[in-house]
């Protein structure tokens, strides 16, 4: 049969079209807004240099619109081509010395972690811990004052949700048991306090994920934004399930705009 | 059939289930999904009596139901922390909400669904776009009626193998197993062969050639222009109001969206009659029929 281009054809071609094209931009396609977060696989993290080397919380999630690696390259732009002052590399010799079992070839342990900074309490399993009743306080608050400056970026249902200071949750000093995690006592303060906060495992890492604090979530305030954590004023580079507190330590979470550039935790790739 | 609406122009018929899928679709507002839900019901059970009744209490309730506890179980968006589910993941009132509107969207789409295929039968398809698209309405009205058509046939197989003993009821497990196989084997050999020879049978008598005309006892009378009408002012209405924002609902992080006001209250009293367009057309008809009966 021999195909004919009628008028009635054309019509309903360019019927179908519209249609499909409305459909996408309505569904958020257009401005790459939501979809899918697809988990890094260990091979891409291993193969893909780019993806593995920015801070932990951050790297797991590819979204929408841009890849990893592009954002990545978008918040090296920000941050001048360098990590944020006091990020550094991780020395291997003093992480085996701690005991981190660290990959020859690779350069990073089973979970796919790097080397962690001199000085530093290195990742430990969660699996192996004993907990106890020996009490201990630690600090804990949760910040997401940077939103207010990107304000015009977040969701516009969300807006509402930022305190005027940005404050979700002031510094208080908290009780945690022996052996608990930064995850441990984030759940049980925000419990507490009835703030919302979800979070997601994700077993190549053996740690959990922090998607949301009070309805703020990762890619809400843009595609490069979401939780990062840091312990006395480090960003550690392993899940914060694998934080084994201490007495006394300060643990801050604030939500980025920009993959940490805006809070001091970005780490370029390369140094 | 013995509804009144079938019986109007296909045109008639196809617009207003366009409208009604995209408006069951888009509106998550919980009000219009309640309209839709409830329109559904009340046409199915209108068009199909007690089959209609079986099938929406029996497979679509259980269904609403499991599909309006999943999303709780994955999604814990929201303000309003009920309690926390043993994962540690907070349970949230706007989380179940949403999955009670998911579902109901899902549900009242299925229903409307099979009062489609009860009145848009595929001749009524294939006439009205049976030339402008010949091989995607051939397909399509093909590929809508195998389900149905699938089950009619795998009875009537069935029944067939049973006179000699071969059904899945004869025997014991193995034997059924078997039998069971044989029979789906058949099924499917049929539908191939079928679906070739139909097309095959098409082709032969010159459907889709340009200039073939082709036979159709569909007529635009007054009363389905006047019907169309209706059904396009209803439609272009909730449109409109529906663009215009009269619709708006949000359900994360809190639940927000217009309840009240004239243009909403409006648009929602439009929209239900959109949906009960055809249980009104058939009752008056009905009532019609009564009236001029007892007049002679």
């Amino acid at each position: 049969m021999k195909f004919k281009f009628t008028k009635n054809k054309v019509i309903a071609a360019l019927f179908i079209i519209v249609v499909l094209a409305a459909a996408f931009w309505c569904g958020g396609g257009a401005l790459g807004l939501q979809g899918w977060s697809v988990i890094q696989t260990p091979k891409d993290a291993v193969t893909d240099k780019n993806v593995e080397n920015v801070p932990d919380v951050e790297d797991d999630k590819n979204e929408g619109g841009l890849s990893a690696s592009k954002k990545i390259e978008l918040a090296k732009e920000m941050a001048g081509g360098t990590s944020s002052p006091g990020v550094e590399k991780g020395s291997e010799d003093y992480s085996k010395s701690q005991g981190m079992a660290i990959d020859a070839v690779t350069g990073k342990d089973k979970y796919l972690t790097d080397p962690v900074l001199e000085g530093k309490p290195v990742p430990v399993e969660p699996q192996n811990i004993e907990n106890s009743d020996v009490e201990y306080t630690c600090t804990i608050s949760v910040y997401c004052d940077t939103i207010l400056d990107n304000i015009d970026w977040l969701d516009k249902e969300k807006v509402e949700l930022v305190p005027e200071d940005g404050v979700i949750f002031p510094v208080t000093e908290v009780i945690f048991y022996e052996g608990e995690s930064v995850f441990n006592v984030l759940q049980r303060e925000m419990k507490k306090a009835r703030i919302h906060m979800e979070f997601s495992s994700v077993p190549i890492y053996n740690s959990v994920y922090i998607e949301g604090i009070n309805n703020l979530y990762e890619f809400d305030c843009g595609e490069l934004s979401g939780w990062m954590y840091k312990v006395n004023n480090w960003f550690p580079n392993y899940g914060c399930s694998r934080y084994g507190l201490k007495e006394g330590d300060i643990v801050e979470w604030v939500y980025t705009c920009d993959l940490g550039v805006d809070v001091g935790g970005f780490y370029a790739v390369g140094e | 059939m013995n509804d009144a609406f079938s019986s109007y122009h296909p045109l008639v018929n196809f617009s207003y289930f366009a409208f009604i899928f995209a408006f069951s679709m888009i509106f998550m507002h919980p009000v219009c999904l309640g309209i839709s839900l409830m329109g559904a019901f009340i046409y199915s059970i209108s068009l199909k009596g007690r089959r209609a009744v079986k099938f929406n209490f029996v497979f679509l309730l259980p269904m609403m139901l499991v599909t309006a506890v999943i999303n709780p179980a994955f999604n814990h968006e929201g303000a309003t922390i009920l309690t926390y589910l043993h994962t540690g993941n907070p349970l949230t009132l706007e989380s179940i909400t949403y999955g009670i509107a998911a579902s109901a969207m899902l549900t009242a789409v299925v229903c409307w669904f099979s009062c489609y295929n009860e009145v848009m039968t595929s001749d009524k398809f294939v006439y009205l776009f049976g030339r402008i698209i010949p091989a995607m309405s051939l397909i399509l009205s093909m590929s809508l009626r195998f389900v149905p058509k699938f089950k009619a046939r795998i009875k009537e197989v069935s029944q067939a193998q049973r006179c000699i003993g071969r059904d899945v009821s004869n025997g014991g497990i193995i034997e059924r197993a078997r039998h069971g196989t044989t029979i789906l084997s058949i099924m499917i050999t049929w539908s191939l062969e079928n679906a070739i020879e139909t097309a095959d049978s098409m082709k032969s008598r010159g459907y889709g050639l340009t200039g073939r005309t082709a036979f159709s006892i569909y007529r635009m009378d007054g009363r389905d222009k006047k019907a169309l009408c209706v059904i396009f002012i209803l439609g272009i209405f909730v449109l409109a109001g529906g663009i215009s924002g009269g619709l708006k609902w949000r359900y994360f992080p809190t639940m927000k969206g217009k309840t009240s006001g004239i243009l909403s209250a409006s648009i929602w009293l439009a929209y239900a009659g959109l949906c009960l367009v055809p249980v009104i057309v058939d009752r008056v008809e009905e009532h019609q029929w009564k009236v001029t009966q007892s007049k002679i």
